[in-house]
């Protein structure tokens, strides 16, 4: 993953998945994360990572 | 099939396409609307023809066979806040649909219903045909059902959408979610599931969940997330949508 901005990644997981089931563009499950900064499965954090759709909204004005 | 089922209207249209469709010879007239000609001394009747396309938009979770029907309003498979009926919880906790096309097709509102040929694995998709007279276009609308195999009693469902006004060749297009029928709690325990992840149960009377209605689905805990008695992991998680629907009028 390409770091987090907010700097509050962890360091040192193992990996939350492995090869998707679904091998074509699919809707996102969303990440895992767990509460670990230095170990467990994943570097994002679970309290903080998390989304549910939707995740953008726009707008189109006319002008 | 069991036609005993059938309520006498329903009767009197399968009959009536059934012959149609054995003596006739199926064209399209010059609005390019697909019609049966019974005969040659007799006017064809025009029919509507829409293919319902599902596309299955989880990671991990295949859809049971999909129960599709054209109805005409005042019918829905499901009402959020509503306890499920005992076809709905058929399909929800053992993926079975044959239970609910029986009591749809009992139901007066009920035009035609289609069975899907199978489940629908994560990422494929499948079309199912319904075909219907043009005299019952007039108000008709589209629901469609399915499990989320790898869940106690989740379910997908396009809920009663009007298709009358769709032109001929074009269509449309929805995104559907993900609903807890709430007829079994969602411990994701093994033998629980029919789906291949647990290969356990389906069907089971018993109304176990938390509240015995409808509701947004929550999603699955997993394993991988904490709940150490789940069989589930992270790869049987979703986020809505679960399927993609597009209805296309031929």
């Amino acid at each position: 993953m390409p770091a987090d901005p907010g700097g509050l990644a962890g360091t040192g997981a193992t990996g939350a998945a492995d090869a998707d089931t679904n091998t074509t563009v699919h809707i996102h499950r969303g990440a895992l994360g767990d509460t670990e900064a230095t170990s467990g499965t994943s570097d994002l954090d679970s309290r903080i990572h998390r989304w549910l759709n939707p995740v953008v909204r726009v707008t189109v004005t006319v002008r | 099939m069991n036609f005993t089922k059938f309520a006498p209207k329903q009767l009197v249209r399968v009959g009536l396409l059934a012959a149609l469709l054995t003596v006739s010879a199926c064209g399209s007239d010059t609005d390019g609307r697909s019609t049966i000609s019974p005969g040659n001394d007799v006017a064809p009747i025009a029919t509507a023809s829409f293919e319902v396309t599902i596309t299955n938009l989880t990671n991990a979770q295949p859809i049971s066979p999909v129960a599709a029907l054209i109805h005409q309003d005042g019918f829905n498979s499901i009402v959020i806040g509503e306890g499920a009926g005992l076809g709905v919880e058929m399909i929800a906790e053992g993926g079975s649909n044959s239970e609910f096309l029986s009591e749809v097709q009992a139901l007066e509102t009920t035009i035609t219903t289609q069975s899907g040929n199978g489940p629908i694995g994560p990422g494929a998709t499948q079309t199912i045909r319904l075909d219907i007279f043009e005299s019952e276009l007039a108000g008709a609308q589209l629901s469609a059902i399915g499990m989320l195999v790898n869940t106690n009693d989740a379910i997908t469902a396009l809920n009663a959408v009007a298709i009358d006004d769709i032109p001929v060749g074009e269509s449309r297009t929805y995104d559907t979610i993900a609903y807890d029928a709430g007829t079994e709690a969602d411990t994701e325990a093994a033998g629980t599931m029919p789906g291949p992840a647990d290969g356990g149960e389906g069907f089971n009377a018993e109304r176990s969940d938390a509240a015995n209605v409808v509701t947004m689905h929550q999603g699955v805990v997993t394993r991988d997330d904490g709940l150490v008695s789940s069989v589930l992991t992270q790869a049987h998680r979703w986020d809505n949508p679960v399927s993609r629907v597009t209805v296309t009028r031929l």
